[in-house]
């Protein structure tokens, strides 16, 4: 009955925290596999890769507008970079 | 006498007039910050067009709210289950007067509007929000019961804790090992939850030892307790342990602690995991008296697991503690009646099946 239905699960913080968000979407996937999840993170909060057993579709969202997250990623990528750089102590 | 009575007066009107640019300022920064959400989730629900929308806290559910409103052909077939972990206007740290009416109106109205369902974590919960509606059919409980599956998919790095146990780690004596009476503590180490009343509790007796188990959620309430006199060889803070791992490792321990104090309706009517947590690994539990606590360590049968007590009344606290410890074999030894749940139990699968309908 549920098998096709889209469900997308909202949650307020980071939802690996969070055991009852992810009991939830434990139970959801008895009904649906198709699971997205969006979580509202903190603009102090980092995003961390899926360690979970659930093969989501995750949207992580921070407060800022979309060019300021370009920004940041162009510098985390920098940042990266010079990491990389053998010269670097 | 005229001049004290006009420096208060003009005191009176300085502080109001602080008071409300403060509460201005509060709410338009909030204002601010939720537009930034709110513009990206519209564009996810626009891509992922969802039948089922699942909202976990009110957080989520505020800036759904504008999209919702601004948006009604968009949500036009979508059902709405709303995940309220706690009352949120009634959330600890207490909140303001108007910000609780403001909160209270918007998390109604919001699931009126869209006929949402409801699940919430514990019977008193549940009841509050079946008298807002008037309807019982739309509310239901899922309790947070402790699971044994395990969400995450590396599990080395946690190796020690499998082999391990509370007692082990905590003493190295073996001789106290066996003696020493080890109470638990599991959960965020924060305000309001009683730790600093148990801290003083377990401190005056020399033979009952102390182990918090949890994070602390701020930097000022860690100094808080760092400052507090007890003596650190009996009372331990160790960090926070996975949900799936927990109740095996703090299975050795002699009894638990759940001293949640009411400052809030939704303490007050709180069902926190680490009550649910301690009855899976089968421990005698001493217990703020709340209405939950109550229900859930049979308090009032036949074959109580536990005792409750007023963590705020220190003389009773302790008279209350020490009947308690000397009745610990037989609240063990109730266990035998009572069935252990834990998440995905067969009835938790059939109340998402009523939900989802």
């Amino acid at each position: 009955m549920y098998k096709d239905k889209k469900i997308l699960v909202i949650t307020s913080r980071s939802f690996y925290k969070d055991y009852r968000v992810l009991k939830s979407i434990y139970n959801l996937f008895n009904f649906s596999q198709n699971i997205s999840l969006v979580q509202l993170l903190k603009s102090n909060e980092t995003i961390k890769k899926n360690n979970t057993i659930f093969n989501l579709n995750i949207h992580s969202i921070k407060p800022y507008y979309k060019s300021s997250i370009n920004k940041e990623k162009k510098y985390s990528n920098k940042i990266k970079n010079f990491k990389k750089n053998e010269n670097f102590f | 006498m005229k001049i004290f009575f006009k420096i208060l007066i003009k005191t009176a009107k300085l502080f109001l007039i602080y008071s409300g640019i403060s509460f201005i300022i509060k709410i338009f920064n909030e204002f601010i910050y939720f537009k930034l959400y709110e513009k990206e989730l519209k564009s996810i629900i626009l891509k992922n067009k969802p039948d089922i929308i699942y909202i976990h806290e009110f957080k989520a559910l505020l800036i759904l709210r504008k999209i919702y409103k601004n948006n009604l052909l968009l949500f036009k077939d979508t059902k709405f289950i709303y995940d309220a972990h706690e009352i949120e206007c009634f959330r600890n740290p207490p909140k303001n007067f108007f910000i609780r009416l403001i909160i209270e109106h918007i998390e109604i109205k919001f699931i009126k509007d869209t006929k949402s369902k409801i699940v919430s974590v514990s019977h008193g919960i549940c009841n509050y929000y079946r008298n807002k509606f008037k309807n019982s059919k739309k509310v239901f409980l899922i309790k947070n019961l402790p699971s044994k599956i395990s969400f995450r998919n590396n599990l080395d790095d946690e190796n020690y804790l499998r082999v391990s146990n509370i007692k082990k780690l905590f003493f190295n004596d073996i001789q106290k090992y066996d003696q020493a009476k080890l109470g638990i503590y599991v959960g965020n180490i924060t305000l309001n939850r009683g730790i600093e009343e148990t801290i003083e509790l377990v401190n005056s007796y020399p033979n009952v030892y102390l182990a918090i188990i949890g994070n602390f959620s701020n930097k000022n309430f860690h100094n808080r307790i760092t400052k507090l006199n007890y003596d650190k060889s009996r009372i331990k803070i160790f960090g926070e342990v996975h949900n799936e791992l927990l109740v095996n490792f703090i299975k050795t321990a002699d009894f638990a602690f759940v001293p949640t104090l009411p400052v809030t309706l939704s303490y007050y009517y709180s069902s926190p995991n680490k009550l649910h947590e301690s009855k899976a690994a089968n421990l005698p539990i001493f217990a703020q008296n709340l209405p939950e606590h109550l229900i859930e360590l049979k308090v009032n049968s036949s074959q109580p697991i536990g005792a409750v007590s007023d963590f705020f009344n220190h003389i009773n606290l302790k008279n209350d503690f020490e009947i308690f410890l000397n009745n610990l074999d037989k609240y063990k030894h109730n266990y035998k009646f009572e069935k252990n749940s834990y998440f995905n139990s067969p009835d938790q699968v059939e109340i998402y099946q009523k939900i989802l309908e």
